[in-house]
């Protein structure tokens, strides 16, 4: 364990990295430490001056029931890590990506992130992006730009409910096309003087689209959340929703906006924001079979970003 | 010896005076009895025993000896009393499983403790404690997670109150199994026939305060007597 966090959340499941054969790439601060790939799969990854480019190609029709898994991160107190992701999953096949994103002793830590995901017509693409920053907190900032096209299929999970945030920066731009999917998902535990700042847009283009923007965030004492989901309707029959739950506590503060544009007369977009504190009664419950308000305020938001 | 001391406590909410003054006693091994009429405020003493927040107490409240009235309701827990609340809360996303091991490290106990409120394990253990459990299944739940703590002393508020099935002959039953296994109970409840049923002794309170001690029997009869309205499983 380290800091309350078991090693398989910091590093991935034991039995991953026990496997050699499996998919992968390692890249430690802006060092890449192992690329594994696997016939299907097209996987790079290269050092640039001031970063890391890594590049992942899924051929016409592969399918892999096991993940593929990007392993990054800075395992001592400072450092920069610069890294560019080019996910492409061509026609028709399947796969999931695993991303550990580990900074467990971090202090004065820079992410930067720069992604790119294409899953081609037909294609499904799921993406678990876990990340880890200590108790300290990393400077995140990361960029996506999604496109999913006809008939294919987009999940993605962000988690970041363990240890502290830091200051995290993220704008993510996504396109979906005729009878494609999008479902976006984030989780995040703020505390003290962490900061948060998600901004994420999906453009519904397609005939038929859909997307679903899932946002739960806490922010706790002093900690701040700013959280923008944007879908915009622009074809007949598209559908889209955007949900935002977001749990203050002590004097936390959480700005949350849906924001829906409808182009298309056809399209149809809702929303559902809910903002509150814990119940104290939830709270005093914990407390009356011995755990101290702390604790039950950390085993009630954890519960509660699970979902 | 005395388990629970409590001293002419007052407790105020909401700057209206709940509890006028209250006085009892739980003695170690003892199940005891506090009946009243509803709105008399039985939960209210509870709740302040068991530290609660926004009350003005006053008074004394001693566990064990020691007084607790100034300690949160954490370390009340912590030294062997607990509360089983008249309103279990959702906890949306927690497990039940999850919410009976928050008062042990000993999962077999928890899980026989389950089993004990008519729960099966196995099928209830991973259910979530919100939408996954009906009002009277959470009820049982809150039961059985008093019970994983082995608590030298029990609150139970209103016990029967929202419970699915179970009549108050299992009830009684499941509080002399705690008994058996180490805890005392205070009881608290305006149902006759659970009052009948268990309890060494009793107290009765009326309009905010704790007017008579006796025989659990004796006081029901006292407190139909004075318009205490008590309610009968038949009724």
């Amino acid at each position: 364990m380290r800091g309350g966090v078991s090693e398989e959340e910091v590093f991935g499941p034991a039995e991953y990295h026990a496997d050699p054969d499996a998919p992968r790439v390692v890249i430690l601060e802006n060092k890449v430490v192992n690329v594994q790939d696997r016939e299907g799969l097209e996987l790079e990854a290269e050092e640039l001056d001031d970063g890391v480019r890594a590049e992942l190609v899924v051929k016409e029709g592969f399918e892999l029931d096991e993940p593929v898994h990007f392993c990054v991160g800075i395992p001592w107190e400072e450092g920069v890590q610069r890294i560019e992701t080019r996910v492409v999953v061509e026609p028709e096949a399947r796969i999931r990506l695993l991303s550990h994103c580990s900074f467990p002793r971090a202090e004065d830590v820079l992410h930067e992130m720069k992604a790119e995901f294409v899953v081609k017509d037909g294609a499904e693409l799921e993406v678990q992006d876990i990340h880890y920053h200590g108790e300290g907190g990393v400077r995140l900032r990361a960029e996506y730009d999604v496109e999913v096209g006809e008939g294919a299929r987009l999940s993605s999970e962000f988690r970041l409910t363990k240890g502290r945030v830091g200051e995290l920066w993220w704008v993510s731009r996504g396109v979906v096309r005729r009878e494609g999917s999008l479902e976006g998902v984030v989780r995040i535990m703020a505390r003290e003087d962490d900061k948060v700042d998600i901004e994420e847009s999906v453009r519904l283009v397609g005939e038929d689209s859909r997307a679903v923007l899932d946002s739960r965030a806490a922010a706790i004492d002093g900690a701040r959340v700013r959280f923008v989901g944007e879908l915009s309707g622009e074809a007949p029959g598209a559908k889209g929703h955007v949900e935002c739950s977001e749990i203050i506590r002590g004097d936390g503060r959480v700005e949350s906006v849906p924001k829906l544009k409808v182009v298309d007369p056809d399209a149809r977009l809702t929303h559902e924001a809910a903002l509150g504190t814990l119940e104290r009664r939830e709270i005093e419950a914990l407390m009356s079979r011995g755990l101290s308000e702390e604790e039950a305020v950390e085993m009630l938001v954890e519960a509660m970003l699970r979902g | 010896m005395a388990l629970l001391e409590v001293k002419d406590l007052r407790v105020r909410a909401g700057g209206r005076e709940i509890v006028k003054r209250a006085s009892l006693r739980v003695d170690e091994g003892e199940i005891v009895n506090l009946i009243g009429p509803n709105g008399s405020g039985k939960s209210t003493l509870a709740r302040a025993i068991m530290g609660s927040e926004g009350y003005e107490v006053e008074g004394e409240i001693r566990f064990k000896g020691e007084d607790i009235s100034d300690l949160p309701m954490h370390e009340r827990a912590r030294r062997g009393l607990t509360l089983c609340w008249q309103e279990p809360a959702r906890f949306e996303g927690l497990t039940v499983g999850e919410y009976l091991m928050a008062g042990c490290d000993d999962e077999e106990w928890a899980r026989r403790c389950l089993r004990m409120v008519g729960l099966d394990p196995d099928e209830y253990w991973e259910r979530e404690c919100g939408e996954g459990l009906s009002g009277g299944e959470r009820k049982r739940v809150e039961l059985a997670s008093v019970m994983v703590m082995r608590p030298d002393l029990v609150i139970l508020d209103e016990p029967d109150a929202g419970l699915d099935m179970t009549s108050s002959e299992d009830l009684a039953k499941l509080i002399e199994w705690m008994r058996r296994e180490g805890s005392s109970v205070l009881l608290i409840t305006h149902s006759r026939d659970l009052a009948e049923r268990v309890g060494d002794r009793a107290y009765l309170m009326m309009d905010g305060e704790i007017v008579e001690e006796g025989d659990p029997e004796e006081i029901v009869y006292k407190c139909r007597m004075c318009g205490g309205d008590l309610v009968c499983e038949a009724e």
